[in-house]
């Protein structure tokens, strides 16, 4: 897997730190580390948000350790505060972020494109275009961010991240070097504050010698004859739509292409070489015209009337990832080659009609379903309509919450801003509940919730803890009294928190308990000030696995009982209820169900009990 | 050798991933080298789950072209036919599991599950063997909510 190869990489390069912040892309690289860690002798860990993760990296860098921080796309936005000074100051021991973009947003809110962050911060960047390279470009990453005295910045898209393929494998390197701080390199009492402040041209002279590094660079690929009119460049991982759609339109030796893996700096003698020999140049990269706009600048010096074709223009759309479709379309308009004839797309239309979208909905026995059915019937009872409080939602599984049946949820934005725009509303009057989940609290909600009793904005917050980052595949957070490599460590638990930033009103409930919940959330919406419920139970998919190899407890209708009202479907909606149209009765798929209760309490006539379990 | 093209398309948790990930180990044990891309977003959550395996030739992305699969693997039988059976040649072969994992807009009601005879005559470019391979998997002991994986024994419809 790439993500899995960047892993391997960085080992092979020596890396005696890797630390992370989960999230889609980017996930799988800290989990193989945290396999892995204890048996290299690695330090590896999950911190506590993306900017903490950076921080501890950098400060093993200054120790003269290599390390490597891994995280997605808009988490290097949480990291950029540190990631500009550690630009300006330089590295010591190779340091590398990797960012894992995600064009087309499959699971992200945005299809942000990191290479302008960065180029704005004279950040050197990698691109590979195989899991094959992932892993080269990843250990090359960590010497030449030693060499340059750089971070440098390995960007991957999904598709990469989430390609698997096989690998020839190199030798695992032990640096086992002594730790010291540079005191020259960053020491404010020896080096001098004057020389360690003022550094933007030193910077400057640094990222110009990695262009001329990058400009004989073995990774970036040119095939030219001369003879060819058009050329395509193909970035990263583009390169692999390029590359077969020249061979299954047969053009190989009519089109000149460039494989380019390394965007920042652009070696610009390498890709003048190119767009000097040819009349039209297309540029094929996710996401956006980051290097057709390093190449419309260098054409005006080196072949100003060239063609310049990509995303700019729309010859290639300006949003969403590359696909086989447009590249081969793209380049057989190019060549004047007409595509096979495409035999499913009649299939297409046909289906249309048909089918419907398969929405994302929260696990069977999920406990942000039972607790957003209680929220809902103690929102009802004290506010009178569900519709006069706004829920602000926040990034994690709960934030399906918008999604049916249940409907309870009106916005979310970014890691714990459901506690910062709660207050922004709630001071003008507009109720408000910030509904944001356990990890998600710790990466973002603490200063938050903080501002609202420094301020005070007497928000309403609930907090959806399922023990677990659930929605990037149960990494751990601070509450869960254990590191990512299983040590046990003091749990840091959030109603401590909350009591400890001042907030006088906070209960612990069992969502699963539904009555229970309902009344601990009226009394957090009648409370005069700031009020927290910490709606607490394990998630549903963990807790099937503790329960391995026994089965849940399985739960039943009982035909005869059930009154076919679908209360339980409508109002509940467990993906383990089914219906049947021709009984006109609820019933319960035994596969799925694991036993949470809550439908049985649900259910108006008590049809739904516990049954046998074979 | 030739490229031999799989699609598997299914729902999160049912074991999409792990499919793939078996087939391509089992490539690699037979000397071949293999391509694998996967999609699924937050797909634990029910949602979408595709892979599409790519074994030997020399491709350099591991997405297939639509048309162009030797055989489709459908885990459930609406989602092999939205998401999986577009990439399927003519002549490819469909393994489909009959059983139905209903999406959240059936549960709650908002959409009808598409009629089976319709969804199996999209399917049958040419007619697909087809079994109900949950049956199988949970006699094979298969745990909820985690994994129900077709077979790829199949009888013949």
């Amino acid at each position: 897997m790439g993500n899995e190869a960047i892993a391997r990489g960085a080992i092979e390069g020596g890396v005696a730190l890797a630390s992370g912040y989960p999230g889609t892309p980017s996930s799988e690289i800290g989990n193989t580390f945290a396999m892995v860690a204890k048996q290299l002798g690695i330090h590896f860990e999950w911190s506590a948000n993306e900017k903490v993760a950076l921080e501890v990296a950098f400060g093993a860098s200054m120790v003269g350790q290599r390390a490597v921080c891994s995280m997605k796309h808009v988490g290097v936005n949480v990291a950029l505060d540190i990631l500009n000074p550690i630009t300006l100051r330089g590295v010591k021991g190779g340091l590398v972020l990797v960012s894992t973009d995600d064009p087309s947003q499959h699971s992200s809110r945005t299809e942000q494109d990191n290479r302008w962050l960065g180029r704005h911060n004279d950040v050197p960047i990698l691109e590979p275009s195989s899991p094959q390279e992932a892993k080269d470009l990843t250990k090359y990453a960590l010497e030449l961010s030693e060499q340059v005295k750089l971070p440098v910045m390995v960007r991957t898209v999904t598709r990469l991240s989430h390609m698997r393929s096989d690998v020839e494998l190199g030798e695992i390197q032990r640096l086992d070097r002594k730790p010291a701080f540079d005191w020259d390199g960053f020491s404010y009492r020896i080096a001098g504050f004057e020389k360690l402040f003022r550094r933007h041209e030193e910077r400057h002279g640094k990222i110009d010698s990695v262009q001329e590094i990058f400009e004989d660079s073995v990774f970036n690929e040119l095939k030219l004859n001369g003879k060819e009119r058009i050329g395509v460049i193909g970035v990263g991982f583009a390169a692999t739509y390029v590359r077969d759609a020249l061979e299954y339109l047969g053009v190989e030796d009519r089109v000149a292409w460039l494989k380019l893996v390394t965007p920042h700096p652009m070696p610009e003698r390498l890709v003048a070489r190119l767009v000097e020999a040819v009349d039209t140049v297309l540029i094929a990269e996710e996401v956006d015209p980051f290097i057709e706009l390093h190449v419309k600048a260098l054409a005006k010096d080196v072949n100003p009337n060239v063609k310049i074709l990509g995303r700019m223009n729309g010859f290639i759309p300006r949003e969403g990832e590359l696909s086989h479709e447009v590249i081969d379309a793209r380049i057989a308009e190019l060549t004047g080659v007409e595509l096979p004839p495409e035999t499913r797309s009649g299939l297409e239309e046909t289906k249309k009609g048909l089918l419907f979208d398969r929405m994302l909905t929260m696990c069977a026995g999920c406990p942000h379903r039972s607790t957003l059915y209680a929220l809902k019937k103690a929102v009802q009872a004290v506010k009178g309509d569900l519709m006069n409080v706004v829920v602000n939602g926040d990034i994690g599984c709960y934030g399906l919450a918008h999604a049916p049946p249940m409907e309870f949820e009106d916005t979310y934005f970014c890691m714990g801003a459901s506690i910062g725009v709660s207050q922004g509303m709630q001071r003008f009057g507009v109720d408000t509940i910030a509904w944001i989940g356990d990890g998600t609290f710790f990466h973002a909600g603490i200063p938050a919730l903080q501002n609202a009793v420094h301020n005070n904005a007497p928000i309403k917050v609930v907090v959806a803890d399922n023990q677990a980052v659930a929605m990037t595949g149960f990494q751990t957070n601070p509450q869960l009294g254990r590191t990512a490599t299983g040590d046990k460590v003091e749990p840091i638990m959030i109603e401590d928190i909350a009591r400890a930033s001042g907030v006088k009103h906070v209960e612990v409930v069992d969502p699963y308990d539904l009555d229970a919940a309902e009344e601990a959330f009226k009394r957090m919406l009648g409370f005069d000030g700031v009020a927290m419920v910490i709606a607490r139970r394990e998630c549903a998919m963990v807790a099937v696995r503790n329960m391995r190899p026994k089965r849940p407890p399985v739960y039943v209708v009982d035909q005869e009982a059930c009154v076919g009202c679908k209360q339980c479907l409508s109002t509940y909606g467990c993906p383990a209820l089914m219906w049947n149209e021709d009984t006109r009765k609820a019933s319960i798929d035994t596969t799925l169900c694991m036993g949470c209760t809550s439908c049985a309490q649900v259910c108006p006539v008590g049809a739904i009990q516990r049954g046998d379990n074979e | 050798m030739k490229t031999f093209r799989i699609v598997i398309s299914g729902v999160g948790g049912q074991g999409t991933l792990l499919a793939s990930r078996l087939l391509a180990e089992a490539s690699i044990n037979a000397g071949l080298h293999v391509k694998i891309g996967e999609t699924y977003g937050m797909a634990q959550r029910g949602g979408p789950v595709m892979g599409h395996i790519q074994i030997g030739g020399t491709a350099h992305n591991p997405q297939i072209r639509k048309g162009e699969a030797d055989v489709l693997m459908g885990f459930e039988p609406a989602e092999a036919t939205r998401r999986g059976v577009t990439y399927l040649k003519d002549s490819g072969l469909a393994l489909v599991n009959t059983r139905v994992t209903a999406p959240v807009e059936v549960i709650s009601g908002m959409a009808p599950y598409p009629d089976m005879g319709e969804l199996m005559r999209l399917l049958a470019t040419p007619s697909p063997p087809t079994s109900s391979c949950s049956g199988l998997s949970l006699r094979a002991g298969n745990c909820p909510s985690t994994m129900r994986l077709c077979s790829p024994r199949y009888e013949k419809a």
